[in-house]
């Protein structure tokens, strides 16, 4: 797969002030390593917003930062509460030569039997696995084909999944990645709906001082 | 409905609704999820209906969550009392909430159509404005 390049520019503009670069179009980062000190940069917000919601944590992309090349993995992207769009990026540069320890993110795909037979619940319960490898050798996400689930209870765990040579898995094998449960019964729904409002208990003074204005 | 089991203080001040809600905006659990666009407050009450809306549209099917928990009680007086004597009784309890605010997630293996209904639904149980929003990336490093 070819490697993403981002066009970058590097910023004197820090604080509160890179609110005027986001006006102009322009989305602020920082890129950091090992072996680099810190350099601030800002990237075209427009290419940057279509490019960046696409890639994954342990996709390689690279930097042109004023005709300097890195090669970065996206660390982090900050993005505003209600309109979601990017304001602020990290990127982690990474050595080619050095082994990494990435999270990657699990990309569940087909449709559990379980789910269509016995109305059984997907319920995942890790979405990113840490691995050990080369920056070369990094997958983009683990496909986790859901197709095996075939009855309530059965489950995906760590030591199921296949993974590219020369990528090391570091988590514990044992542990579940995906599990179907058993659907809500028509008894444990009516429980949950007559929950009687009781009063809620007061622990402390709060009630003595109430008392005393009486 | 949905209130504190153990509270420390029995009435509370009403506060502000100043800012966005930098934590808890993201879609994390399920597959799609209710986000709130205006400050306000959500009562109990509101929150049951929409947890019954989802849950009839579900269908025993899928999973959700709710995001949001009903801790500030608040207190009216009773009509006609003249003003002062204290505080009124409390009422209701109800989840401040800031715009950005993921307020219920629904997912699990839930087809696409029925999660978007069940929240569609929910929608109208609300006082404040609300968009469903969908996981922004698979991962991207946050969180």
């Amino acid at each position: 797969m070819e490697k993403v390049v981002l066009q970058a520019n590097r910023r004197e503009v820090v604080g509160k002030q890179v609110r005027a670069l986001r006006r102009q179009g322009l989305l602020p980062a920082v890129i950091y390593g090992h072996h680099i000190q810190p350099i601030n940069i800002v990237l075209d917000a427009h290419e940057a917003g279509l490019v960046l919601p696409r890639l994954s944590s342990s996709q390689l992309v690279v930097v042109e930062v004023n005709g300097e090349r890195h090669n970065a993995l996206v660390r982090e992207k900050q993005r505003h509460p209600v309109t979601d769009a990017l304001i602020h990026v990290d990127f982690h540069v990474v050595s080619m030569t050095e082994k990494l320890r990435v999270m990657v993110s699990i990309e569940f795909v087909g449709e559990a039997p379980a789910v269509k037979n016995f109305n059984g619940i997907v319920v995942p319960s890790k979405e990113e696995l840490e691995i050990e490898c080369l920056p070369d050798d990094l997958p983009n996400r683990i496909v986790v084909d859901l197709g095996e689930l075939a009855e309530i209870g059965d489950a995906i765990h760590v030591r199921d999944i296949s993974l590219p040579p020369r990528v090391t898995v570091l988590e514990d094998p044992d542990e579940v990645i995906v599990v179907i449960t058993a659907p809500i019964t028509e008894a444990e729904l009516e429980a949950a709906e007559t929950v009687a409002g009781v009063e809620p208990e007061v622990i402390e003074k709060g009630k003595k001082e109430e008392e005393d204005f009486d | 409905m949905l209130m504190p089991k153990r509270v420390k203080w029995r009435k509370q001040m009403r506060g502000r609704m100043k800012g966005l809600s930098y934590r808890g905006s993201e879609v994390i659990f399920g597959d799609l999820g209710l986000k709130a666009l205006e400050p306000g407050w959500v009562t109990a009450r509101q929150i049951e209906a929409a947890r019954r809306a989802i849950v009839r549209t579900m269908r025993r099917r899928g999973k959700f969550w709710i995001r949001i928990f009903p801790d500030k009680p608040v207190t009216r007086k009773p009509a006609e009392t003249r003003m002062g004597k204290g505080k009124g009784n409390v009422e209701y309890w109800v989840a401040v909430v800031r715009p950005g605010r993921i307020m219920f997630e629904v997912g699990g293996g839930l087809p696409l159509e029925v999660a978007q209904e069940a929240l569609r639904l929910a929608q109208y149980k609300f006082s404040i404005k609300t968009k469903i929003v969908g996981r922004l990336d698979q991962s991207g490093g946050e969180g």
